[in-house]
């Protein structure tokens, strides 16, 4: 009787706890760090110093954090949108994936870096600068798992459509998009960190006139302003993690209940 | 010729050669006549699911002629039960059943409806809103069945459908089988590799060779009815020792070894 309560969600508290652990881990050793004076304040401010600094002017940060989750989450829908389009296309036939593959394969291994200069020079706005760099940063993975999720689709699966006569948009929105979501849900979240470390990155290289956090942040360490730079990099971070932690919902969404991946974590009791 | 009606499959010197070279199927010919349950049993690799294949149009024949009914815009005349139950895991059973409706473009209600019939003539009823995950293997097999039912097809193909259940739940289904040919009067081509099963549900056994597959042999038992007491009784026994024979005949006709 006593077990029964315990038993109900098995899986969410334990993660919930390491992620606490880990956090407030984090902080306990950066404060000692600070308090011990290994390091000059100059160069690690302490977590104090840099509350404080949020603290005395949240609205700046806020208003920096939105603009790179903006830029972030407007490339990641279109990399989602058109990385699935895509991938779906190039599934039509072998010819098309030998076609859409070698550009894509080319841009991959390409530093968005190196592309900076070039998109500043022939996008018009930052807004469209900073979407676009980090688009091609986060398009590839979406292309790829829709890609290969298609291609997983049981065969025998396809023959009972093609036995029945189904229609193409039919094949493609009941049975091979409806299949490649597991593949899908899985790219989404590597998308989404890309689609952030893409914005963050064009920031520094084409756009950091705009002011988003990377520009408070390379602002900031050319001031010596470490508690700012801090507050940035912290702000960054935290941006991160929530994306993931919503991308990771979704994906759950998007494949509760009948995924594997999503009937391992114990959440789904299975009637016998 | 002239038969009290025309065979629904026919096929006549129909042979398939892979583009490998490998010859899978050589000169067979094939009929079943409306209502018939025809049994085609034979080793692994006999060539036995091409022919399948081949009636179902999923394949076409490098020789001779295939006469089946096919798919086209608004009819689906043929039902498909793989070896495998092969339902979408992310679909409710209601909804792995209403599949080929959909497809044929039925409104959501109506096929509904229509698939709830059929998981009720497979004694499925109450697993409706159960996802594949949740059912056992037998279940999944029934709503494997129900699907290929569901749109009153005059053909039902089964490829070795319950090779992989245990002894009572293949029982159940060979008689559930039955039952529902009763009721719905479908043909059948029934694929199987084992004698027992084909000695207890086919009106008529076609023994296989293998590598190339063709017929060596055929056993008409008569029409086959929903009877489990027919396995304790001789004649079923003297059925099972005939295809036995019939395939340990049927090897020794094979052009080469069987492979291991």
């Amino acid at each position: 009787m006593s077990t029964e309560p315990s038993q109900k969600k098995p899986s969410a508290r334990p993660g919930a706890l390491i992620s606490l652990a880990y956090g407030a881990g984090v902080l306990a050793l950066w404060f000692a760090v600070t308090q011990a004076e290994l390091l000059p304040a100059y160069l690690l401010p302490s977590p104090m110093a840099v509350l404080e600094r949020f603290w005395k002017a949240p609205s700046g940060f806020l208003h920096a954090a939105w603009l790179t989750m903006r830029t972030a989450l407007a490339a990641l829908f279109a990399a989602v949108l058109g990385g699935v389009a895509l991938g779906a296309v190039a599934t039509r036939s072998p010819l098309l994936e030998r076609i859409v593959y070698p550009p894509l394969a080319a841009l991959q291994v390409t530093p968005v870096i190196v592309l900076a200069p070039l998109v500043v020079i022939f996008v018009p706005t930052s807004f469209l600068q900073g979407v676009l760099l980090a688009f091609l940063v986060a398009f590839f993975p979406m292309v790829t798992a829709t890609i290969s999720g298609i291609r997983s689709v049981d065969p025998r699966l396809a023959d009972l459509f093609r036995l029945y006569g189904a229609s193409g948009h039919k094949r493609l929105w009941l049975l091979e998009l409806a299949h490649a979501r597991g593949e899908i849900a899985g790219a989404l979240r590597v998308a989404g960190g890309l689609s952030l470390i893409g914005a963050v990155v064009a920031e520094f290289a084409a756009t950091s006139h705009a002011g988003g956090l990377a520009a408070r942040l390379y602002e900031a360490t050319y001031r010596l302003d470490m508690a700012s730079a801090f507050t940035a990099l912290l702000l960054v971070i935290v941006l991160g993690l929530f994306l993931q932690l919503v991308l990771g919902m979704a994906g759950r969404l998007l494949l509760s209940p009948w995924h594997p991946s999503v009937r391992a974590s114990g959440t789904v009791i299975t009637p016998s | 010729m002239t038969r009290a009606a025309a065979p629904v499959v026919s096929l006549a010197g129909v042979g398939k050669t892979w583009p490998s070279g490998v010859q899978a199927l050589r000169d067979v010919d094939l009929e079943a006549r409306p209502g018939e349950l025809v049994g085609l049993l034979g080793p692994s690799g006999c060539g036995k699911s091409t022919l399948l294949r081949i009636v179902a149009g999923l394949e076409t024949p490098t020789t001779g002629q295939v006469r089946a009914p096919h798919a086209e815009p608004g009819r689906q005349p043929v039902g498909f039960v793989f070896q495998e139950a092969t339902l979408m895991p992310w679909a409710r059973a209601l909804d792995n059943v209403a599949l080929p409706l959909r497809l044929a473009g039925m409104g959501t209600r109506e096929r509904r409806e229509r698939a709830g019939e059929a998981l009720a003539a497979v004694g499925l009823s109450h697993a409706a809103e159960n996802f594949p995950h949740e059912l056992s293997g037998g279940m999944k097999m029934r709503v494997s069945i129900a699907r290929a039912l569901v749109g009153s097809p005059e053909l039902l193909l089964l490829d070795e459908p319950f090779a992989a259940l245990d002894e009572m739940a293949r029982f159940q289904l060979n008689d559930l089988l039955l039952s529902l040919r009763e009721e719905k009067g479908f043909t059948t081509l029934f694929v199987t590799h084992s004698v027992f099963e084909a000695a207890y549900l086919c009106d008529r056994a076609l023994v296989m060779t293998a590598m190339p597959g063709t017929i060596a042999a055929e056993h008409d038992f008569g029409r086959a009815r929903p009877d489990p007491a027919l396995r304790e009784t001789s004649a079923y026994l003297d059925r099972t020792s005939m295809l036995s024979a019939s395939l340990r005949h049927a090897a020794t006709l094979s052009g080469e070894p069987a492979a291991p």
